[in-house]
C-alpha cells in the first residue's frame, strides 16, 4: 500500500524559500486567468499589457516606483509587527493619521517657511502621527492582551471617517472648496512639497529606501533587534532572560505605526500634494501583501512593493481593453493565498510512506 | 427623542442586526473550534454579488439565496484547506481570501454588457404582512412585519446556544477549541470538526451577505455590507463567544448603524462623517470592556488561532 | 472480538518511524497477549513512547503493520485506535482542563446520543466510576483536579469506552508511593479481567512489581523480550543501557565552615489565581553545597523556582544573597523584588523546568541562545549594537568547553537533542559565573549518557564555590547528589534531612503529605 504522509522539515527548505515568491506570483497569474477567460479576454494579452503599462517607458517605470513607495512602507509596517506575531492590520489607519498630521503641520507652517525645515517638520509629524495612532492600540494590547486585530481594524474605520470629515465636511477648515468633483483637502504649500527626482518620482523614494535599510539594520544588528528576535521566537524564553516584553510589543507597534505614518507623509507631501481620501485607502492592506510576498524580510519589501505596484497601477489601463479594474484586487488576493499556501512546503513535505525513513537515514548520516 | 424615533431605532436594530446575527453565529462556532476566519467581509460581498447576479438572471429568490450560501461555503472551504490542511497562519490565509473575495465581488459587479451595478434584479426578500398586528403600539412594529430572515435569526441564536452547550457535536467543538491535542487523543477528528464548522460559518456569512443585496438594500453596490463582516468578528469577541450575548451585541450594533441617520433626522447638529464612527467606537469600547471584565476566561477558546498538527514535536 | 486469555492482543511487525530525518524506530516488533501486563522498558529516547503513540494512532508508522486480536488494522488517528479498543494514557495527560470530568470521560464516544442531557451523562459517569472503584465528582472541572486524580480520570475514560488494550506511559512518575501501589492494584484488576496492559517505564524496580513480561528497547530497536521472572535486574539494566555509563564524578563534601550564600526566610508565593503555592519557605544554601528539593510535581516547586529567579512576584518573605568573599562585598543583601535581569547580573542562574519553551528560544541558533544572558553588555554589544564576531567567539568557546554537538550556525536550536539543548542552557547559565544555580528537573527526559553529563557539570560547579538548588522528583537523583534535602508538599516544608539520614520510606511519606515514620 502506498500512502502519502506529512513530515515536518527540521529547517525550512532553502531552495523553496528563495523560489517561493516568484512561483507564487506565477501561480496567482495562472489562477487569475480564470476570471479573465470568464469574460472572454486573453490572459496572456492582459498580462503583457500589465507589464508594458508598468515598465514600458521611463515614465512608466518612475510611475511604478512612485506607487511602490507607500506600499513599501506599509509593507515594512506589517513586517515589523507580524514577525513578532502581533497582527497590526492598522497600517491603513496609521497612514491616514500620518497624512493628517503631516498635512496639518504643512498647512500650519504655510508657504515661505525654509524648505528643509518644513520638509523635516512635515515628515516628523507624519511619523509621529502614525506612531501615536498605533500606540493607542499598542497600550491595551501590551498591557491587557486585548486582541489587536479587531482593534487596529476598527481604528482604520475611524480614521477613514475622520479624513472624510476633514475633506468633505461642510464645516471643515481643511476642505478644498474649489475641488468639487474631485474631493480633496487643501493643497499644501510648495515649501512643504518633496522635490521631484524624475517624472512623478520624488525625494520620498530615497527616504523610503533608507528607512527600509535602517529597519533591516535595527532588526539584524542591534540589541533591540536581538531582543525582538527572542520575543518573536518565544515569549517564555524572553521572560526568562529578563527582556521587558511590554516594551518590545509597544516599541514595535510604534515603529510599525511610524513607518505607516511616514507613508502618509510622503503621499501628502509628494505624490498627492493634498489629502485625498480615495488615494489614501487600500494602501495598508496592500502592505500586508507586500510583507508576505517579501517573505517577512524587511528588505524583501522593496522588490515585492515594485511587483505589486506594477499590478495595482495597471487597473486604469486594463479598463481601456474592457477588463474591470478590480481584476488587480483579485490578483492581489490570489498572490497572498498562493504564497500563504506555499509556506506549507517550507515547513512540511509530503513523502510516500516507505521513502521517508530512507531519505531520513540518508540525511541524518 | 420621541417614541417614534425610539421604535425606529429598535426596528433598525432588529433589521440591521439580523445579518450580523447570521455572520456572528457562524464565526462564533468557527472560533469555538479554534479557527478565526477574518475573511468574512469579503465572503459576504462575494456571496452578495453572486446571489444578486443569479436573482437578476433567473428571477428566483431561492436560487439566489442558495447560490450565496454555496459561495460562502466554498470560499470558507478554501480558507479551511489553507488554514487547517496546509496549516497556513489563519490570519494570513484569511487576509488573502478577504482580498480575493472582495476583489471578485467588485469584478463580477462590473463585467458584461449590462453590469450588475445599477441594474435592478426585481427580486427581493419581502416582509410578512401581518395586517393589524403591526399597528399595535410599540410592540407591533418590533415583533411583527418582518421577513423570514429576521425571524430566522432569532431561531438561529437559540439553536446555536443549544448546539454548543447541550449536544454531542457541541461538546466536540468546545474540546477542539480549547485543547485539540487532548480532543484528538479522545478520538475526536480535530481537522474534520474544524473544517465542518468553518464551512458552516462561511455558509451563514454567505446568507448574511445575500440579505444585503436581496433584502436590506436591495440592489448591488460595491462594499454593500459596509464592514458588517468585521463588526461580526468584533461582536463575537465582545460577547466572549456566548451566542445570547452575541445576539444582544448584534442588535445594539445594528441599531448603532442607523443611529447616525436617525440623529440627523431628529436634527442633531453633527457631521454625518463623524456619526458614521458610532458603530466602530462602540465596537472598540465593547472589546476593551469585556476583555477587562473578570469573567473573560470562561468561554474563551484557548487554542484560538493556533494550527494543530498531530505529529508536531 | 473473541478474546482468549494468552492469545495475541497486539502484534506490531517491522515498525519504522523517523522524525526530522532522524530515525526514532527501526524495524521494531512488539507483541502483547491478552491478560498480561507487558512492560516496555528503555531509556528516555529509546523509542518506547513513539512505538506506543503509533499503536494508539497518534503517529503513523513509515513502515510496518499492526494486528489487533489477529485482525490487521490501519490506524489513521486515535479515533480509529479507540474504535479498535486500543487507548493510551499519555504521560503529560490528554484531558481538556476547561471541561468537566463527565464531559472529558464521554468526549469522542461514538455511542453518545446527539442530544445530551447533562444530568444523565453525569449519572452514568458516576456509576461507571463507582464500578471501577474510582472516586470522583463528574461535575468538577478537570483543571481543578490533582495529578493523581487526572490519571484516574484518564483510565476511567478508556474503560468507559471499552478499551481492551491499555497503554500507560510512565504512569508512576507523577504519583506518590501510595498512589503507585493503588495504580498497580488497578492494573492487576485489568489483567484479571482479560485486558492487555502495556506499561512504559524506565524504572526496573517498578515493573518488576507489576508486569508479567518485558520488551526492552534501545536506540529505536527492540533488543530483547522476556518473562520478568526469567531475568535479573542486572540483565535488564545491561540490556536497556547497552553501554557502560561512566561513574559519576567524585566530589568532596563541602566543608561545614563554608558560608551560606543564599538565605530564604518565610518566603510566600502565590499562584496565578491567588492561591498560596509556597507557604513560609525557609532554607539556607552554603557555597559548594547542593540543596535538594523533593516533592511530587505541582506542590509549589515551579512557583518557588520562579520566585527565586525573579519571574514571579513574592507575597512576603526575604531572599538574601551573600556574594563570595572574592567579590569584595561582605554583606548579604535582600534580592527579593528584583527583576529577572537584576538577578541574572547579581549571580542567580536558572535552569528552567521547560527546556524547549522557556530555556531556549527554539527557533534561534545556538549562538543566539548562548548570549541570551549577557548580550546587553560588552563585549557582545556596545552602545546598543551587537558584535557578531564576539557572539561567534562565545559560541565556539562554549561549544568546546561543554561539548555541545549539532546545529550549525543559523540552524534552529530545536533540532538539537534534549541533552545538547540542556548543555546549551547550562553553558549559558554557568558561563556567567553564578553564585547560586537553581536547577529545576535538569535531567528529566534525558538519556542516561546525557544525565551523567548534566550531573557532572553541576557537580563541577561546586568546586568553584557555587551553591546549587536542585529541584527533582527523582529520589535516586536527589539522594545521590544533594548534601541536604527539603521535602515539599502543598507548598510547605514537610521535613529537612542531612545526607546521612536519607530514607526512602520517610521521604516518600512526607512527599504525599503523611507524617514521617517514627517522627
Amino acid at each position: 500500500m502506498r500512502r502519502l504522509i506529512l513530515e515536518q522539515r527540521a529547517t525550512p527548505s532553502r531552495l523553496f524559500s528563495i523560489a517561493l515568491p516568484g512561483v507564487s506570483a506565477l501561480g496567482a497569474l495562472l489562477l487569475g486567468s480564470v476570471p479573465l477567460l470568464l469574460i472572454g479576454a486573453n490572459p496572456i494579452e492582459v498580462y503583457r499589457l500589465m507589464v508594458t503599462s508598468a515598465f514600458g517607458s521611463t515614465r512608466d517605470i518612475t510611475d511604478t516606483l512612485t506607487d511602490a513607495m507607500p506600499i513599501m512602507l506599509t509593507g515594512l509596517a506589517a513586517v515589523v509587527t507580524f514577525r513578532m506575531n502581533i497582527w497590526n492590520i492598522g497600517a491603513e489607519g496609521q497612514l491616514q493619521i500620518g497624512a493628517v498630521t503631516s498635512a496639518g503641520v504643512a498647512l500650519w507652517l504655510g508657504d515661505g517657511t525654509n524648505t528643509a525645515l518644513a520638509l523635516v517638520a512635515m515628515i516628523v509629524a507624519g511619523i509621529l502621527g502614525g506612531s501615536l495612532y498605533a500606540g493607542l492600540v499598542a497600550l491595551p494590547t501590551a498591557t491587557w492582551r486585548v486582541d489587536e486585530v479587531v482593534l487596529t481594524l476598527m481604528m482604520n474605520f475611524l480614521s477613514l471617517a475622520f479624513i472624510n470629515y476633514l475633506v468633505l465636511g461642510s464645516r471643515s477648515p481643511w476642505r478644498d472648496e474649489f475641488s468639487v468633483s474631485f474631493p480633496r483637502g487643501q493643497l499644501i504649500p510648495d515649501s512643504s512639497r518633496l522635490p521631484e527626482l524624475s517624472g512623478r518620482l520624488n525625494f520620498g523614494f530615497v527616504i523610503t529606501v533608507a528607512v527600509v535599510f535602517i529597519v533591516a539594520w535595527l532588526l539584524k544588528y542591534t540589541v533591540w533587534g536581538y531582543e525582538y528576535a527572542v520575543v518573536a521566537d518565544s515569549r517564555g524564553a524572553a521572560a526568562f532572560s529578563g527582556i521587558n516584553q511590554w516594551r518590545m510589543v509597544v516599541t514595535s507597534f510604534l515603529l510599525s505605526g511610524g513607518c505607516a505614518g511616514l507613508a502618509g507623509a510622503v503621499l501628502v507631501g509628494g505624490t498627492l500634494g493634498a489629502m485625498e481620501p480615495r488615494a489614501l485607502t487600500g494602501i495598508g492592506f496592500t502592505g500586508i501583501l507586500v510583507a508576505a510576498l517579501g517573505r517577512m524580510a524587511p528588505t524583501g519589501v522593496i522588490p515585492a512593493a515594485i511587483v505589486l505596484s506594477a499590478i495595482v497601477s495597471s487597473g486604469p489601463d486594463l479598463q481601456l481593453i474592457g477588463v474591470p479594474a478590480p481584476l488587480t484586487v483579485v490578483l492581489e488576493g490570489l498572490i497572498l493565498v498562493v504564497i500563504a499556501g506555499g509556506e506549507f512546503h517550507l515547513r512540511y513535505r509530503l513523502v510516500r510512506a516507505g521513502a521517508a525513513s530512507h531519505a531520513g537515514a540518508g540525511r541524518a548520516a | 427623542m420621541n417614541d417614534a424615533a425610539l421604535v425606529n431605532i429598535i426596528v433598525a436594530g432588529i433589521a440591521f442586526g439580523a445579518p450580523l446575527v447570521y455572520v456572528a453565529m457562524g464565526e462564533l462556532v468557527s472560533q469555538r473550534t479554534g479557527v478565526m476566519n477574518l475573511s468574512l467581509d469579503g465572503i459576504m460581498l462575494f456571496s452578495a454579488v453572486s446571489g444578486y447576479g443569479v436573482a437578476a438572471q433567473t428571477g428566483s429568490l431561492w436560487l439566489a439565496l442558495a447560490t450565496s450560501i454555496l459561495i460562502g461555503a466554498s470560499m470558507s472551504a478554501l480558507f479551511a484547506f489553507l488554514s487547517i490542511t496546509l496549516r497556513v497562519s489563519q490570519i494570513l490565509a484569511a487576509l488573502g481570501m478577504l482580498v480575493f473575495t472582495s476583489g471578485m465581488s467588485q469584478y463580477l459587479g462590473r463585467i458584461g454588457d449590462e453590469p450588475l451595478i445599477g441594474r435592478l434584479s426585481g427580486v427581493s426578500i419581502e416582509p410578512y404582512t401581518t395586517g393589524a398586528l403591526t399597528d399595535i403600539p410599540l410592540l407591533g412594529p418590533i415583533l411583527f412585519g418582518h421577513d423570514f430572515v429576521i425571524y430566522g435569526s432569532w431561531i438561529l441564536v437559540a439553536v446555536t446556544h443549544f448546539y454548543i452547550n447541550h449536544t454531542e457535536p457541541g461538546l466536540r467543538v468546545r474540546a477542539v477549541g480549547n485543547d485539540p491535542a487532548s480532543a484528538e487523543a479522545a478520538g475526536v477528528r480535530v481537522a474534520r470538526v474544524r473544517a465542518v464548522h468553518v464551512i458552516i460559518g462561511g455558509a451563514l456569512a454567505g446568507f448574511g451577505g445575500a440579505y444585503y443585496s436581496l433584502g436590506l438594500v436591495p440592489i448591488w453596490q460595491e462594499r454593500i455590507t459596509s464592514n458588517a463582516g468585521w463588526l461580526a468578528i468584533a461582536i463575537v469577541l465582545a460577547a466572549r463567544w456566548r451566542p445570547i450575548a452575541a445576539f444582544a451585541a448584534a442588535f445594539i450594533f445594528g441599531a448603532s448603524i442607523r443611529l447616525g441617520f436617525t440623529l440627523q433626522v431628529v436634527g442633531a447638529n453633527v457631521a454625518p462623517e463623524l456619526l458614521s464612527m458610532i458603530p466602530y467606537i462602540l465596537a472598540i469600547g465593547a472589546v476593551l470592556f469585556t476583555a477587562l471584565s473578570p469573567s473573560r476566561g470562561l468561554t474563551e477558546p484557548k487554542a484560538l488561532g493556533i494550527p494543530f498538527f498531530r505529529e508536531e514535536r | 472480538m473473541e478474546r482468549t486469555h494468552g492469545s495475541l492482543a497486539v502484534e506490531m511487525t517491522g515498525i519504522s518511524k523517523s522524525f526530522f530525518g532522524q530515525q526514532a524506530l527501526a524495524d521494531v516488533d512488539f507483541r502483547v497477549r491478552w491478560g498480561e501486563v507487558h512492560a516496555l522498558l528503555g531509556e528516555n529516547g529509546a523509542g518506547k513512547s513513539a512505538l506506543c503513540s503509533i499503536l494508539a494512532g497518534l503517529y503513523r508508522a513509515d513502515h510496518g503493520s499492526i494486528r489487533i486480536d489477529g485482525e490487521p488494522v490501519d490506524f489513521r488517528s486515535p479515533h480509529d485506535a479507540l474504535n479498535a479498543h486500543v487507548g493510551m494514557v499519555y504521560q503529560e495527560f490528554r484531558l481538556v482542563n476547561e471541561l468537566t470530568v463527565a464531559e472529558n470521560v464521554v468526549l469522542g464516544d461514538p455511542r453518545l446520543p446527539r442530544r445530551l442531557k447533562w444530568s444523565e451523562v453525569e449519572d452514568s459517569v458516576a456509576q461507571a466510576a463507582a464500578a471501577y472503584d474510582i472516586d470522583t465528582d463528574p461535575r468538577r472541572l478537570v483543571g481543578d483536579l490533582s495529578v493523581g486524580e487526572r490519571q484516574r480520570i484518564e483510565i476511567l475514560k478508556l474503560l468507559h469506552r471499552d478499551v481492551r488494550v491499555l497503554i500507560l506511559d510512565e504512569p508512576t512518575s507523577v504519583l506518590t508511593p501510595s498512589e503507585v501501589r493503588e495504580l498497580f492494584q488497578a492494573m492487576d484488576a485489568l489483567r484479571r479481567s482479560g485486558r492487555a496492559v502495556v506499561l512504559i517505564s524506565h524504572k526496573i524496580n517498578e515493573l518488576r512489581a507489576s508486569a508479567d513480561r518485558v520488551t526492552i528497547m534501545r536506540q529505536g530497536k527492540r533488543v530483547a523480550v522476556s518473562k520478568l521472572d526469567e531475568v535479573t535486574n542486572d540483565d535488564l539494566a545491561r540490556l536497556m543501557v547497552g553501554r557502560k555509563i561512566a561513574a559519576p564524578r567524585a566530589r568532596q563534601s563541602p566543608s561545614a565552615s563554608n558560608r551560606p550564600v543564599l538565605a530564604v526566610r518565610r518566603l510566600t508565593v502565590a499562584k496565578e489565581d491567588g492561591r498560596v503555592a509556597v507557604d513560609s519557605f525557609d532554607a539556607e544554601v552554603r557555597a559548594g553545597e547542593i540543596l535538594g528539593i523533593a516533592g511530587i510535581a505541582g506542590n509549589g516547586q515551579r512557583e518557588l523556582v520562579e520566585a527565586l529567579a525573579g519571574l514571579r512576584p513574592i507575597r512576603s518573605g526575604t531572599i538574601r544573597l551573600q556574594r563570595p568573599a572574592s567579590s569584595g562585598e561582605q554583606d548579604a543583601f535582600d534580592v527579593s523584588g528584583l527583576s529577572p535581569r537584576e538577578l541574572i547580573q547579581i549571580g542567580i542562574a536558572h535552569v528552567p523546568e521547560d527546556r524547549r519553551a522557556v530555556g531556549v528560544a527554539s527557533g534561534l541558533d545556538v549562538g543566539a541562545n548562548l548570549c541570551m544572558k549577557s548580550y546587553w553588555k560588552p563585549p557582545l554589544s556596545r552602545r546598543g549594537v551587537m558584535s557578531k564576531p564576539e557572539v561567534r567567539a562565545l559560541e565556539d568557546g562554549l561549544r568546546s568547553e561543554f561539548d555541545i554537538r549539532g546545529g550549525s550556525r543559523n540552524m534552529p536550536v530545536s533540532i538539537l537533542s534534549g541533552g545538547n539543548i540542556q548543555k546549551v542552557i547550562l553553558a549559558r547559565e554557568l558561563s556567567q559565573a553564578p553564585v547560586v544555580v537553581v536547577a529545576a528537573y535538569p535531567t528529566r527526559g534525558l538519556d542516561l549518557g546525557a544525565v551523567a553529563n548534566v550531573r557532572d557539570i553541576l557537580i563541577g560547579q561546586l568546586e568553584r564555590g557555587t551553591a546549587v538548588v536542585l529541584v527533582s522528583e527523582d529520589l535516586d537523583e536527589l539522594f545521590a547528589m544533594s548534601d541536604r534535602l527539603i521535602v515539599l508538599h502543598a507548598g510547605r516544608i514537610m521535613g529537612e534531612f542531612d545526607q546521612p539520614d536519607y530514607d526512602r520510606e520517610t521521604v516518600g511519606a512526607l512527599m504525599s503529605g503523611g507524617a514521617a515514620a517514627g517522627a
